[in-house]
């Protein structure tokens, strides 16, 4: 770690000066403008952050909630009820998702919560939370635990509830991002304009004017000046008017436009070729579902790589759906136990079984039942996939016969009766209305298509002359989370990056952080690619021969 | 160096042969390097038996057709071209001196 660390300091340093020195170039693409606001705001983040924890620690009531929340994990917890611990979970984490997004500086869409100032009685209190709802359950002796639902399923009502509050902070910071654009338009303006001034303004104020060669003078000094390092030579024009070495201050200026150069192209090394180089190996899991993504990766810090990530991430990722996991257990309700027990030493009075032999047959009810449990998820996912098959076949074979429908209608008729596609849409939608709705029920896509997108996308479908399958594709294959984000109405999508180390730092081996939104976990685990030694053999193809031996019996 | 006639009955006659020219003769259980026709296996009761052949014959040639110098295909092909006729086989046998 300790190599690391003068590496990014230097990055940092470097990068302030050369994003200063390149703004109005303007042939940096925007991710050069993040970091003046990155290196600018990384430490008002910090400062801020550790302001809000110790405003919060500092609050009375939610001190108290927390000393309680601590006391009661750590201590039993006999009597607490199901409800008030869910309402006090989902506050909680509504409070924390406040918190986590107030302090935000660039609003490209990550925050950073950097948890490096935290100390660990923070990081405790982080996760106690986080447990909590697990623990208090299982103090509870009345609670029936049924097999199928897992403690940590949230309803609904509480999804939805927790995700109001962040997106209605969004409207107003959407500001945030064109500041830095702003910024740099402004100063690279001025920049620009800045050597016209220089030529003008010497001419204009002062009448002694000792400039022996104004035209070459003029051209180097709008040449230093656009690129933007205009206060020494301007600096020394205007502090001794007197004595004007031109030769001298012409000169200096040549030199800082060569140094200028130079710094330019150290940041492109700096900024695009040390970061397009693979060097380490990126394994991205997303928590809910379980779907992993490898990438590679060049140097970075950590927030560039968040931000790199997430961009692969809206590319590569299969859509989100939150109700396929939830796939109904079983249809039959749970039977009852058929294990009866009779008692064997009958005879004339009932007598009821010895201890021991009571136990046994327990012993082996209840081993039957979890045989029949333990096989149980198994022929439920087999019997869902068998179920979507079966659906699916039955909607291509509807699509299918729809759209021969259309084309035999649109040869028949030929010119005289032209279809519209949204007309032809309706007329074909009813056929296949049925089969399309019970797929999409099956696959739990439904609250996405409603009758109206059904029927547009059925529209353009025809009227490009697609074929079924083109058609049916946009059920089968739910794209990339791209398609849900942009159906959303706020293109913001506000992602929490949770790290245990110093977010500026650059990426280094066995280093884990997080990515949220909402419910989605995005765990990152980084990995160095191992150090290729590549070998070189000749082959000699001429002497390369072989002799076929055999060795056959036939009989005859 | 003996002659063996025999007849077949019902199509096969009983015998399986192994070597050949295009054949591994280094791999010869019974001679060594030798690229001739070998007979390696013999069918009980069979009409080769029934006439002489033994493990170890090996075949100079078959009906006229010589077999010194054949791939393993071109022997199987002569021998089973002749089966329905009497077959007059030269064989030599190793210890055969006369």
């Amino acid at each position: 770690m300790d190599p690391d660390n003068p590496d990014t300091s230097d990055d940092g340093g470097f990068l302030a000066v050369a994003a200063t020195a390149a703004t109005e170039a303007g042939n940096l693409n925007n991710s050069a403008a993040a970091p003046t606001d990155n290196s600018g705001n990384v430490s008002p983040t910090k400062s801020s952050s550790s302001p809000t924890k110790t405003s919060r620690r500092n609050r009375g009531k939610e001190s108290d909630e927390e000393s309680q929340k601590s006391h009661r994990s750590k201590k039993g917890r006999k009597n607490r009820n199901k409800d008030p611990e869910t309402t006090d979970y989902d506050s909680d984490r509504s409070r924390r998702s406040h918190r986590k997004s107030r302090n935000d500086g660039d609003n490209k869409s990550v925050n950073f919560s950097s948890a490096a100032l935290t100390t660990d009685s923070e990081r405790e209190e982080v996760i106690e939370v986080q447990i909590l709802p697990q623990d208090d359950n299982w103090g509870d002796n009345t609670t029936a635990i049924t097999s199928g639902t897992s403690e940590r399923s949230w309803s609904d009502l509480d999804i939805s509830r927790l995700g109001r509050p962040i997106d209605r902070r969004r409207h107003g910071l959407d500001c945030h991002r064109y500041f830095g654009y702003i910024v740099a338009i402004g100063l690279g303006a001025a920049a620009f304009f800045s050597p016209v001034a220089f030529v003008i303004i010497p001419n204009t104020m002062w009448t002694p004017n000792p400039c022996g060669r104004p035209a070459t003078a003029s051209s180097l000094a709008w040449l230093s000046s656009s690129l933007s390092w205009p206060s020494a030579p301007g600096l020394s024009l205007f502090a001794s008017p007197g004595e004007l070495d031109y030769e001298g201050t012409v000169q200096y200026a040549v030199s800082l436009v060569d140094a200028l150069l130079f710094v330019h192209y150290l940041a492109l090394i700096l900024l695009e070729l040390r970061q397009l180089q693979p060097a380490y190996m990126i394994k991205v899991v997303r928590s809910p579902d379980g779907a992993s993504k490898y990438y590679t990766i060049g140097q970075l810090s950590i927030q560039r790589a968040a931000i790199w990530i997430l961009e692969q991430y809206y590319r590569d990722f299969h859509i989100y759906n939150p109700h396929l996991l939830h796939v109904p257990t079983s249809r039959t309700p749970n039977k009852a136990n058929k294990y009866k027990f009779y008692s064997v030493d009958g005879g004339g009075n009932n007598e009821s079984v010895t201890g021991r032999a009571r136990a046994v047959m327990a012993s082996e009810g209840r081993r039957k039942e979890t045989g029949v449990g333990r096989n149980d998820r198994f022929y439920e996912e087999q019997e869902y996939d068998r179920r979507v098959k079966k659906r699916k076949a039955r909607l291509e074979i509807a699509t299918e016969d729809a759209f021969t429908h259309i084309k035999r209608l649109h040869e028949d008729r030929g010119a005289s009766h032209v279809m519209d596609p949204t007309e032809a849409a309706q007329a074909i939608f009813p056929s296949i209305a049925r089969s399309l709705q019970k797929y999409l029920r099956v696959t739990r896509q439904q609250p996405r298509w409603n009758m109206d997108t059904v029927i547009r996308h059925l529209a353009t479908c025809i009227s490009y002359n697609m074929s079924p399958k083109a058609f049916l594709e946009a059920f089968f294959t739910p794209g990339p989370p791209v398609v849900d984000s942009i159906r959303d109405t706020t293109s913001n999508q506000t992602w929490e990056l949770v790290s245990d180390t110093l977010v500026s730092r650059s990426l280094c081996e066995g280093t884990t952080f997080q990515l949220r939104h909402r419910e989605i976990q995005l765990q990152v685990y980084i990995m160095r690619i191992p150090h290729f030694k590549l070998n070189e053999e000749a082959y000699d193809y001429k002497n390369n021969r072989f002799t076929l031996r055999l060795q056959s019996e036939t009989s005859v | 160096v003996d002659i063996e006639v025999h007849r077949s009955s019902t199509g096969g006659l009983g015998f399986s042969i192994a070597g050949g020219i295009d054949q591994d003769s280094s791999k010869n259980p019974f001679l060594r390097n030798d690229k001739g026709v070998f007979v390696s296996k013999i069918v009980q009761q069979g009409p080769a038996e029934l006439a002489g052949l033994k493990i170890g014959d090996k075949l100079l040639s078959v009906n006229g057709y010589d077999l010194l110098l054949v791939t393993h295909d071109h022997a199987v092909k002569l021998l089973r071209k002749q089966k329905d006729q009497i077959l007059r086989l030269k064989v030599t046998r190793q210890g055969m001196a006369w």
